[in-house]
């Protein structure tokens, strides 16, 4: 029986090191690979870590493991032995996790920086913002300006609107003007590791690259009301050429007149 | 030492764990009510007789959620498959199987479906009946069915309802919370949204692209689901599949025409067989409640299969002349260039045709309507509560213009089409008569105009946080 919890206490590394092992094969990871330079930073990060709390958690379950079957094997009737600290042993258990946390408090810093302080991305980028988007019960609404010209925070008569389907180009540094229209959201696109509350009343700049063309999901990270789960969107990240001819194409949708002129008077379309 | 720490300190708590694990268990698997299509609540106003017509035929021709009935009637795709039966055999606890030889090749897995037939009744009379598929063999086109009647042999049947459920379970699992099982906007979250959720049952739907007597077209409601709605609580299902939003579509378009139907029969007897009446009678004496009785059984028998035809047919044609190219509503004339001219005209008009009345001088939506005191028309009751009301009974704002945020669509199609042919069931009439196709351009243009020429919003000029307070605030308090 003693030997028992000996066993029960090693079962714990072991089953943490097998079930990380077979996650990604089972689709228990991340959702897919990093689809932004951001994403694969912050997955770098996190395998540090995880190696880091790894070894520690594996070391530290090996050892009570350890000292469990040592203290089973004696007999019953040994005496136990006091011991009043060991200064030495404290220092060291003391100070080294204290390096290693500094260590990940310096490594994280550039990182972090690289995600939410504005200075890091350049004027140009952040004054051509590609796009506003609304977080509202339930839903996303995005607000493009229209070709050839600039996203002002006030709506303009040109500007272009769309629902729960955001449009960007790949490739590049973009950023996005984020709100939320009634309560707290908060903008997560899993795939590219991007997470941002969007607060009421507020107007909070997002930025990140998206490495190759095709579609991300975008969903709501704050419970926001029990329609919570229904707040999912599709980002499509298209070519800078696509995208263009996409703004176009979205341009002419919403200023469409719904006129179709008849096959003898085609010289009098506009619009 | 373990071992008998175990048993002294753990023994009783466990079986009590035991204990709270069953009674969950018993508690929580238990199945949940079991759905019904509501009566709408004029059929009350009807005498008991009235009201127990009105519910049957109603529940004959479309079921109970959990055994919807295929009528063959309707413009709804159901899956129908027609066919004739050739054998009946008894399949014993009340069940018969069916032999049918279907008139098309069909892969489609009946089961649960509903088998429309015809047969007599005691007095000869033809009528109209539904039973229910339990299992479809689909290799030698047998069917086991249950009901109270059965087809005989060569009797043409139609059995379908499979894709109609298709929706009905989407229906169930998106639309629900909010419009209701019977589509009558009174589900669990109604009570907390304003504006409230549309009831389908009275055929009306605001936002589409045809006229404004006609029914929303197929487009329009698989655009209303896209696009949901601005400014209510009708979110996009863009992302669910083109095949998921079609079912929804049909659904409530099946919903609305139930619901239609049924407001149509209410009427036909509210005039002369309401409960008003019977109670009167009823009080005057027995002589007098027989005699209406025997009125409505007269009229029964007499004038209702004629007038019910008349009802879904007009109703079925309608749904069906909405997805007819030619109704959709089109201007003749390109968009007038949006010039100041232009927006002018459209100020000028704006007053002359009176949008100024509810929408007010400005477009804040506060014109003298919203303050004068209206009455119902069908209660002749003056409401409480001074201001606008839609055909719900609602109380209803006029479309602040100057928010920017358009239910419709802001494309500037939508915005035309919601003068031309207006929003029905609301205080918007349709402009058609009023407005030529250029002077709507005008006014489109005027309108759309409108949120950007705020004096006190300048654009394009600040970019800094405050400027962005007002529009924030604005897009927030729209009803």
């Amino acid at each position: 029986m003693k030997k028992l919890w000996s066993l029960f206490f090693i079962c714990w590394p072991i089953a943490a090191v097998v079930i990380f092992a077979m996650s990604p094969s089972m689709n228990w990871w991340f959702p897919g690979q990093p689809a932004s330079p951001i994403g694969e930073r912050i997955d770098d990060l996190f395998y540090l870590i995880l190696a880091l709390t790894g070894a520690v958690f594996v070391g530290t379950q090996v050892a009570l493991g350890y000292v469990l079957w040592r203290a089973s094997c004696k007999r019953d009737d040994d005496k136990a032995t006091y011991t009043h600290g060991n200064h030495k042993l404290e220092l060291i258990w003391t100070v080294i996790p204290g390096i290693i946390l500094l260590f990940i408090a310096f490594k994280q810093m550039d990182v972090w920086a690289e995600f939410r302080i504005v200075d890091r991305v350049d004027e140009e980028i952040l004054k051509n913002p590609v796009a506003e988007v609304t977080a509202r019960q339930f839903e996303w609404r995005m607000r493009y300006p229209s070709p050839d010209e600039k996203l002002e925070i006030i709506p303009q008569p040109n500007d272009m609107y769309q629902v729960n389907e955001l449009v960007l180009p790949a490739g590049r540094k973009v950023v996005i003007n984020l709100r939320s229209g009634d309560v707290q959201h908060s903008f997560f696109a899993p795939q590219l590791r991007v997470k941002q509350d969007a607060l009421p009343g507020k107007l909070i700049p997002i930025w990140f690259e998206i490495n190759e063309p095709g579609e991300y999901d975008l969903v709501c990270a704050e419970l926001c009301a029990w329609g919570h789960y229904k707040m999912g969107a599709v980002i499509k990240a298209l070519p800078e050429e696509e995208y263009k001819a996409y703004l176009q194409k979205l341009y002419e949708e919403q200023n469409f007149d719904g006129f179709t002129p008849k096959p003898d008077e085609t010289d009098s379309a506009e619009n | 030492m373990f071992e008998i720490a175990k048993e002294s300190r753990f023994g009783s708590p466990r079986s009590l764990l035991l204990i709270c694990l069953i009674s969950v268990c018993l508690v929580g698997c238990g199945e949940g009510p079991e759905m019904k299509f509501s009566a709408h609540p004029r059929v009350k106003d009807l005498m008991p007789k009235a009201q127990e017509t009105v519910n049957s035929t109603i529940k004959l021709h479309f079921g109970e959620p959990s055994a919807l009935n295929a009528w063959d009637e309707l413009p709804v795709e159901f899956g129908l498959v027609t066919g004739a039966v050739t054998e009946v055999q008894d399949a014993g606890k009340g069940q018969k199987k069916l032999t049918v030889e279907l008139e098309e090749e069909s892969d489609a897995n009946l089961t649960g479906d509903s088998l429309q037939f015809y047969r007599e009744d005691e007095e000869g009379e033809e009528l109209l009946d539904f039973i229910r598929v339990v299992s479809h063999d689909p290799k030698n086109n047998t069917l086991v069915v249950s009901g109270d009647h059965f087809p005989e042999a060569e009797a043409e049947v139609s059995i379908g309802g499979h894709e109609l459920a298709q929706g009905q379970k989407l229906y169930l699992k998106h639309c629900l919370h909010c419009h209701g099982v019977t589509g009558d906007g009174q589900g669990a979250t109604a009570k907390y949204l304003n504006p409230k959720p549309r009831d389908f049952r009275l055929g009306l739907f605001k936002f589409k692209s045809t006229d404004y007597a006609d029914k929303p077209s197929h487009a329009d409601l698989v655009r209303t689901l896209n696009e949901g709605i601005p400014g209510t609580y009708m979110p996009s299902f863009k992302l669910l599949s083109d095949e998921d939003k079609a079912a929804i579509v049909e659904y409530v378009r099946w919903l609305a025409i139930r619901g239609e139907i049924e407001k149509r029969l209410i009427d036909f007897f509210e005039a002369d067989f309401s409960m008003e009446t019977y109670t009167e009678t009823k009080q005057e004496g027995k002589e007098g409640l027989e005699e209406l009785e025997q009125d409505f059984q007269d009229l029964v028998t007499d004038d209702l299969p004629d007038e019910f035809e008349s009802i879904y047919e007009q109703i079925g044609r309608k749904w069906e002349l909405a997805d007819d190219e030619k109704s959709i509503v089109n201007p003749s004339e390109p968009r007038v260039p949006d010039t100041p001219e232009s927006r002018q005209r459209g100020q000028e008009f704006y007053v002359k045709v009176k949008c100024i009345t509810c929408h007010g001088p400005l477009g804040n939506g506060d014109g003298s309507e919203t303050e004068t005191y209206k009455t119902d028309p069908l209660t002749q009751i003056t409401y409480s509560k001074p201001g606008l009301y839609d055909s719900w009974g609602e109380l209803v704002k006029p479309r602040n213009l100057r928010l920017g945020q358009y239910r419709g669509g802001n494309r500037p199609i939508d915005v035309f089409r919601r003068i031309k042919a207006g929003i029905p069931g609301t205080p918007m009439q349709a402009f058609s008569s009023a407005l030529s196709d250029k002077e709507i351009w005008d006014v489109v243009n005027y309108v759309l105009h409108l949120p950007h020429e705020d004096p006190g919003m300048k654009h394009k000029t600040s970019s800094s946080e405050t400027a962005a307070v007002p529009e924030t605030t604005s897009g927030t308090d729209s009803e």
